[in-house]
Parts: C-alpha cells; structure tokens; sequence
C-alpha cells in the first residue's frame, strides 16, 4: 500500500477495484442507441392486492369510474378480431415459410460493393482483363458494320435527348438516360435489314432475376431487376479459346482481408433457393444477350460510383449467365464444354461501361480451378459535355 | 389530465344547493336567474363540502429528445439542436444556438467490439475514408472490418487504406505502439501519445476525444487501472 503512488492508491482504496464480482465488468457499460426517454414508458405495476393467492380484490370495475382505496381492475385483454392494415406486424420471421437457418447474402440493385470489381472478380471467382476482346472490337472496327452519317445520327441522338426530348430548359438525368440509352439501340436496331440475324433478338424490361451458388461455404444470392435486357434466340459463341481457359487455373483471386468478402451485401434468412431466369419455359427467346444498366438518378451521391457500376454490372450479368447455365446443363457444380457469354453495358448518360463475360465454370466452392473470365472497357465517354444554354457575355452570344 | 382534474372539481361546483335547484331554467328569462342567485347568498355552512380543488396547472414541456434510434447506422442522421434549452424547456446554457443545420454520424466508441461473440480475440480493421464531422472538432474514419462498417475518431496521420489493429490483450513486454491501434494502457510503453481514454474496459471512450487533444501515457507497472 505504501509503494502505491497517485492514481494507483486511490484505485486500491475503492471497494469495488479489491476483486469483487465487478471486476471485470464496467460499472456502466458503452453508450446504447437510443435514450431512455423516447422508449415506450413500461406500464403501471399492479396493486399488492393481486400478489396474495386466493384472495380476490375489490376493484371500482363495478364503479365505473376510479375510486382512491379501491384495486386497480385487470381487465382480460380485448381482442378484436380484426386489425387495422395501417397497425398490422408482421409475423416473426421464423415462422416464414421460407426461413432458413444458414444466412444468405442477397446483392440487389441497390447493393454497393465496398471494395467494388475486387469483390464482385471474388464472388464470382472471376479474372477480369482489362479491354474488349479483339472479335468484339473488329465488329466494330470493320466498316461493313458501320450505320451511314454514324457520327451525326449519333449527335442528334444525344441533342434529342439533353435538349430537345422534353419541354424543360435542361433536362434532368432521369429524363434523358433511358432516353439515350433507347434511342441508341434504336439506331442499331435499324442495321436489321443489312444484318437479319438481328431480329432475332427482342428487348425485355424490368424481369426479376435470381440465382442462388455457394462461395467458399457462404451462400450468395443475386436478385433483382436490372434495366433493359437484350434476349436472343441463339447463344453468344464463346470468346476465349480452350487454351486461355485452361490457363486461368493459375490465377489466383486477390483478397482483402481484413475485410470481409460479403461486406455490403444483404444479409437475410428469408430467402428461395431455386433460380429463375425472369422468363418462362417456351419463351422465344432464351439465352440472354446484354444487360443495359442505367443510374439515372438526379443527385450524384444517389448514383452508383463508376467501380461500383462494374461490380454491379459484373454480378447481374454473372447471375443471368449462370442461372443460363443450370438451365442448360443441370445443377451440378461443373466445368462446362460450351461456356455461356453475356454482354452488359452500364451508363449514367454520359460516361459508358462494357462488359463481356464468358461463364467457364459453375464450380464456385473451391478456390482453385478454372475460373470464368470477364472483359471490362471502362469510362468511356460519349460526349465530354453538353450545355443546354447558349453562354452570353455582354449580350453576345459567345460561339 | 390536470385540466381534466381542473374541470371536473368546477363542474361539482353550483351557486345553488342540491336541494334547492331552479326549477324549468329555460323557461325563466337570464336576468331573472340571477337576481334570485344573488339575493341566497349562500353562507359558509350551506357550502357542499368539498376536497381541495386545484384552480390552475402548470404547462408540461413538450420535450421529447431526437436520439430514439437504437440500431447502429453509418448513414447520417438527422438531429435537432438544443439551443442550450433543457428538458423543461428553459435555457440552462447561455451562448448555444444557431449554426449549421447538421447530421450526427454515430461514432462508436468502443474500440474492442468484436463482430461476433463468438469470435473473441484481437482484430484487424481497414480505414475506408477520413472525412469532416460538423458535430465535433475532430475528423472522423469510416473503418470495415469482417462485414460491418463503423464510424470512429480518426488520429492525426491516418489514412485511407490504413490496417488498424483493436486488442485487449496485455503480455508481459510493451506492445510496439502503431499510430491508429487500440490497446490496453496496461500493454503500452510508458511515453506513448494516448487518446480516446475509457475509465474502465468495455465503457467506451470518454476522455481526449477532441482535435488536437492527446494525452502521455505516464503510469506503469501493475495497477487495475486500465
């Protein structure tokens, strides 16, 4: 006690510092959310009456009105048979019929990756390479593919669509991003006489896809809607050749730690196993050709970053590939001969992301194997601005 | 319900006795009425006995406090300012008022809170963004680690992209102090900068939380202090 100095005394000479039960608990613990005052206040305990067994208290029921000397009556409580739908809970949600024990992780369109295409390339076990691959760049390049008068039917596009669309002097992005992304495809849809295999494809909007795989023990479910899908009546042919397939065997998946894989994604108990495409059986359309996701909400922090685009576009068009491929070739986690490919192109109006990615495997548990390969060509720009008003300087209209 | 209480005590009040009561009110015209009241004064003893009324109530603040979340959220919240008033309403602080509307960032401030029980023992977490909080002078860290996010009190060099480290474990030597980690003041050199200080251990932080604020570790050797 005597070598005790300052703060160290004064700790041994309280009472609860000489190890009694509180030691290793705070007297009072961290700060919980919520103060005390905005709970529901808890009801009035009952009179002591009701605590004697046998003995039953004379309550003012009888009275009608509150009597001082009296028991405060306990009345049965009332049920009325009927709720109103604005006060009705819902069940717990163990008794869902769809509730499961093992938690699942839901990515949605509202789902922003925090680490972005890092963590998508991983639940998706994924090799990204950066570029278009060359037979989908030559389709471009070759001039047969060309639209006549391309460069100025593609500035009246976005002038139809920024400026002259609606009645507004500027029009918002949640106007003139479907607008752009529609009348785009308008423009190729007007090559079908040059090209008949084009009609052969048909524009679909607003299907809900789901598919559910295991990662590494941890079960992973896409599930939503992304904007306008392209479905086609004839797969995509596969991009990469046996060689480059095989190759990926020793690509190895870039971790985060200490960062969780499934960070950001939505947890959830309540979930349905089985995949679904969107469409029915019989649909003339089958294999699914591009995705087109558009962000087109007004505010920039309510738009998805461009990382996080990708990342999402990655996972959609990975969820429509793989939902495909179990179509095709059943459930069993396997290494496909034909693998399945699915294009996807992501916009906020003005700034595009493509995507091609080629479905190699629906193995997904293990680490190690062949993995499935995704072509990204990022940022790239239609127009580098548009402004709706002529800038005037000393009442001159400045060119 | 004092109002209530108010009323009711002179609604069992009358100018009149029981017994007596004016017979057809409406069909006798007002004036008359009342020079019948006024000549029965009525004396003391003709008074109904009557408990003690209470002819006035006081107004009750309408003071409900804006923190009713109780489930953790990095997204801000919106909060409503006091303006130095106190839960009855009166200013209790004069000088507080006005300024910036602004959003509260729940800050946790217990460091050592492991994602899960199950998993006990010291963990790493990543620093994602340093950003600006108007609701206090130092800035604030947007750290992920496992699969949850959490707000805390940025030090002075950190980054985005820094590995923090949260520990409650004191070995017998001193632990190489990283700027940014969490320890034990038991498990840290005597001379080392410390800041967001818990009196006890799972109390959460409470002392040198500000900017610029920043304590030397000076005590050593064994004491329960932690």
């Amino acid at each position: 006690m005597a070598l005790a100095s300052g703060p160290a005394r004064r700790v041994l000479a309280r009472p609860w510092g000489l190890g009694l039960e509180g030691c290793g608990v705070p007297r009072r613990g961290a700060y919980e959310w919520g103060v005390r005052s905005t709970r529901k206040p808890e009801p009035p305990p009952l009179d002591r009456v009701y605590e004697i067994p046998g003995l039953e208290p004379i309550t003012f029921a009888g009275k009608m009105h509150f009597m001082p000397g009296l028991a405060r009556p306990v009345f049965p409580p009332w049920d009325p048979g009927w709720t109103h739908p604005k006060f009705r809970r819902l069940p717990p949600l163990q008794e869902h019929p769809l509730y499961k024990d093992e938690v699942c992780y839901i990515f949605h369109q509202r789902c922003r990756l925090l680490e972005g295409v890092k963590q998508a390339l991983w639940l998706t076990k994924t090799k990204l390479i950066e570029g278009l691959p060359e037979k989908v760049l030559s389709l471009a390049d070759n001039p047969r593919n060309h639209i006549e008068n391309q460069d100025e039917r593609v500035l009246n596009v976005i002038s139809h669509a920024r400026l002259w669309h609606s009645t507004e002097d500027i029009p918002k992005r949640e106007t003139y991003c479907p607008v752009i992304v529609d009348s785009l495809i308008q423009l190729c849809k007007s090559q079908i006489l040059k090209h008949p295999s084009l009609a052969r494809r048909i524009c679909a909007q607003k299907n809900m896809l789901s598919t559910t795989w295991k990662r590494e023990s941890t079960l992973i479910q896409v599930h939503g809607s992304s904007g306008a899908q392209l479905n086609a009546k004839d797969p995509l042919p596969p991009i990469a050749s046996r060689e480059e397939v095989e190759a990926t065997k020793n690509h190895v998946l870039e971790t985060f730690s200490p960062i969780s894989p499934t960070i950001s994604l939505q947890e959830c108990h309540i979930y349905d196993v089985n995949d679904d495409t969107g469409f029915r059986e019989g649909y003339p359309y089958p294999c699914p050709h591009t995705l087109y996701l558009l962000e087109s909400a007004n505010l920039r922090a309510h738009r998805f970053q461009p990382d996080q685009l990708r990342a999402k576009m990655i996972l959609f068009a990975f969820g429509n590939a793989l939902a495909q491929a179990r179509l095709l070739y059943g459930n069993d986690p396997k290494v496909l001969e034909q693998p399945v490919v699915v294009q996807s192109v992501g916009t906020d109006g003005r700034v595009f992301q493509f995507l091609v990615l080629q479905l190699n495997t629906t193995d997904l548990a293990s680490e190690e194997g062949i993995k499935n390969l995704v072509w990204v060509d990022s940022d790239q720009l239609l127009y580098q601005h548009f402004w709706c008003l002529p800038v005037i300087k000393k009442k001159v209209v400045v060119v | 319900m004092a109002l209530r209480v108010v009323t009711r005590a002179l609604g069992s009040l009358s100018l009149t006795p029981r017994i007596a009561a004016v017979p057809g009110p409406s069909l006798l015209p007002a004036a008359q009425v009342t020079n019948n009241v006024l000549l029965q004064l009525p004396s003391a003893s003709m008074l109904l006995p009557s408990r003690p009324l209470l002819t006035s109530v006081a107004l009750s603040a309408k003071f409900v406090s804006w923190k009713s979340r109780t489930k953790y959220t990095t997204m801000p919240v919106k909060m409503r300012k006091s303006g130095g008033r106190n839960h009855t309403g009166r200013i209790q602080v004069h000088g507080i008022g006005g300024g910036h509307k602004q959003r509260y960032r729940m800050i946790d401030f217990l460091r050592f809170r492991p994602e899960q029980e199950s998993k006990p023992g010291p963990f790493e977490e990543k620093v994602i963004v340093v950003r600006y909080d108007p609701c206090r002078s130092a800035d604030i860290a947007l750290v992920a680690g496992g699969n949850r996010k959490r707000w805390i009190i940025a030090t002075e060099n950190m980054k985005a992209g820094d590995t923090i480290l949260n520990s409650d474990h004191i070995g017998r030597m001193a632990v190489a102090a990283r700027e940014g980690d969490a320890h034990p003041l038991g498990a840290l050199p005597v001379g080392t900068l410390i800041n967001n200080v818990e009196s006890e251990p799972g109390r959460g932080a409470q002392y040198i939380r500000a900017a610029g604020a920043g304590d030397v570790h000076s005590h050593s050797g064994p004491s329960l202090q932690r």
